[in-house]
């Protein structure tokens, strides 16, 4: 089976491979070493994006607790839930019945050279940091999230049984305003 | 068969990689002693609320009066940023303003940064013996076995490594605050305005490691298997208010003053006595921190002699009771922290839109400066409990 996809496989990369040379009909001229030496990659990643969680509910629905949008009684938003120690009676840290819709645009991804400012820092640290451009809005819609602790990993896990506190629930419909840059380097041994 | 596919990606890789690849020296080599992880936020601001006007709503939910009813707490304002975020701009007739728009500051240094690194677990200023021990850590303190500004308030701090703002650079110090106004339903609104200016983190970590085979408490043998925690938390604030505010933020009243907040919390102690984060089996949160294991009749206690004789200084322990209950009631335990202080300076309750340079003026009400230093956590026990019934 496989042998018959790699066989098959072949041939079309070939294929991409011609067509893409076809269509670069300009001259391409041989880069020399001290041409190449002077060309340092400015480059980075700019990202947007949009995501949308449980807002109609999740795939996981049970009779008595969860997922059903359609009711107030019930969650409807995703769960995740951790556990800290490895006891079978230790419970389960959780964030619960989180949904929602959150958006960003230009979150930066580049590497920079930090030499100077930082009223002084930055001439002595002299090094490549990994810098990411924090968006300066981010947008929430409807977005919502609940922490607590509960007895189990899932409601489903133990019905009847099952037990959760909430210490707090968040909502948010709006922006968050956030600038700057956060780098990221290597440290040394402590 | 895989020929042409491997053949073809070798010319199509071969084809983009034609730079030049410098080899590294020796000496290139041996500087790169990747350890930890240091971050550091530049310019950075941070400004989140709730807007009527805008339709916007930031709200913190899931709290109940003791009669059933639900308590929304709309969170108007939080922010973070430099020095001067916020300020109690005077409205002339005896109340202020509270207006909100961050400045920027660099949170860590470049040669201090915030950092998440692994720590040995046998060096004497984690004292958590053959483990590998997670730590997150703000900027260490400038000198870390004199820390006069915690315990004292003392108005110029310079054992912190975060420097304040001046009118050239805009610091590493933090501004952060809060409008909150918890709303009952069927019931009144309650404002609350927290405002800490410049305040600084340095020195503070939470370290994690787990523990799988050391037995609880010295009279148990069951075994903890839980995630161990060790806690400090510094923090200095020249000024912090705490106002109540009406809720569109334009009528605060007087506001309580505090000058010189200084905290220094020191939660658990290596493995001598580790702090334990667990959720019990009903779904409730508990924090202990572990008792100290009473002396033994032959000497030390098991627990506390394991630890000790695996720390590279064991060699300084004589392992002797006295010895180790001494540096422990002592605090002089080399490379860890046993007891906490804590520092209330000059609180006041006053007009905010004050000098912030000024000290006690006329028709403030001083309410007493509060201290409270050396303070050891000999057990601690919390557990939540649901009352929502």
């Amino acid at each position: 089976m496989m042998k018959t996809i790699i066989k098959n496989i072949a041939p079309v990369l070939a294929s991409i491979y011609v067509s893409f040379a076809a269509t670069a009909h300009a001259e391409l001229t041989a880069i020399d070493d001290a041409e190449l030496s002077d060309a340092v990659a400015q480059g980075g990643l700019y990202l947007s994006g949009e995501f949308s969680l449980n807002e109609e509910g999740g795939p996981i629905a049970d009779a008595t607790y969860t997922n059903d949008c359609t009711d107030e009684t019930k969650r409807c938003g995703a769960r995740f839930a951790y556990k800290m120690g490895g006891n079978p009676e230790n419970g389960w840290y959780v964030i619960d019945d989180w949904k929602g819709e959150a958006s960003f645009e230009g979150l930066t991804i580049r590497t920079r050279r930090v030499d100077s400012g930082f009223n002084g820092d930055g001439a002595d640290f002299d090094k490549e940091v990994l810098e990411i451009g924090l968006p300066s809005t981010m947008k929430f819609k409807n977005y919502q999230y609940n922490i607590g602790f509960a007895s189990h990993a899932s409601p489903n896990d133990a019905p009847g049984s099952y037990q959760q506190t909430n210490l707090y629930g968040i909502e948010i419909d709006g922006q968050v305003n956030m600038s700057g840059n956060m780098l990221i380097f290597p440290t040394a041994d402590k | 068969m895989k020929r042409p596919v491997a053949l073809l990606t070798s010319l199509l890789l071969s084809s983009l990689s034609i730079a030049d690849l410098a080899p590294m020296t020796d000496e290139d080599l041996s500087g790169v002693d990747g350890a930890g992880l240091g971050i550091v936020l530049e310019d950075y601001s941070y400004h989140a609320g709730a807007d009527a006007a805008a339709g916007s709503l930031f709200k913190i939910t899931g709290i109940k009066t003791s009669d059933g009813r639900d308590v929304e707490v709309n969170v108007d304002n939080i922010f973070i940023g430099g020095k001067d975020s916020a300020q109690f701009v005077d409205n002339g007739d005896g109340t202020s303003s509270f207006v909100v728009d961050p400045t920027t500051v660099n949170i860590g240094r470049l040669n201090n940064p915030l950092e998440i690194s692994q720590r040995d677990g046998d060096d004497i200023d984690v004292r958590a013996p053959n483990k590998g021990v997670l730590e997150i850590a703000m900027s260490d303190l400038a000198d870390p076995t004199a820390d006069p500004c915690l315990k004292s308030g003392a108005a110029n701090c310079n054992g912190f490594s975060s420097r304040a703002a001046d009118a050239s650079y805009q610091g590493e110090r933090i501004d952060f605050g809060l409008e909150l106004d918890a709303a009952i339903s069927g019931g009144d609104n309650t404002p609350l305005t927290l405002y800490v200016k410049e305040a600084v983190f340095d020195g503070s970590y939470i370290r994690l490691w787990g523990d799988e085979t050391a037995t609880g408490s010295e009279n148990s043998s069951d075994q903890r298997n839980l995630t161990l925690a060790n806690i400090r938390l510094n923090m200095y604030a020249p000024d912090i208010f705490i106002a109540s505010c009406g809720l569109d933020g334009t009528t605060c009243g007087d506001a309580v003053h505090i000058k010189h907040f200084g905290l220094d919390l020191i939660v658990g102690v290596g493995e001598i006595q580790p702090a334990m984060l667990s959720v019990t089996p009903d779904g409730n949160l508990k924090l202990e921190i572990e008792a100290l294991p009473a002396p033994t009749a032959t000497g030390l206690p098991t627990r506390i002699g394991t630890v000790l004789n695996d720390q590279s200084d064991s060699a300084t322990w004589a392992a002797t009771e006295r010895d180790f209950y001494d540096s422990y009631y002592n605090d002089t335990i080399p490379g860890v922290k046993t007891k906490s202080n804590f520092y209330i300076g000059d609180p006041t309750i006053a007009n905010p839109t004050f000098d912030t340079a000024g000290g006690l003026k006329v028709g403030d009400t001083y309410l007493g400066t509060s201290k409270i230093e050396g303070m050891q956590i000999q057990y601690l026990k919390m557990t939540t409990h649901d009352i929502g019934g």
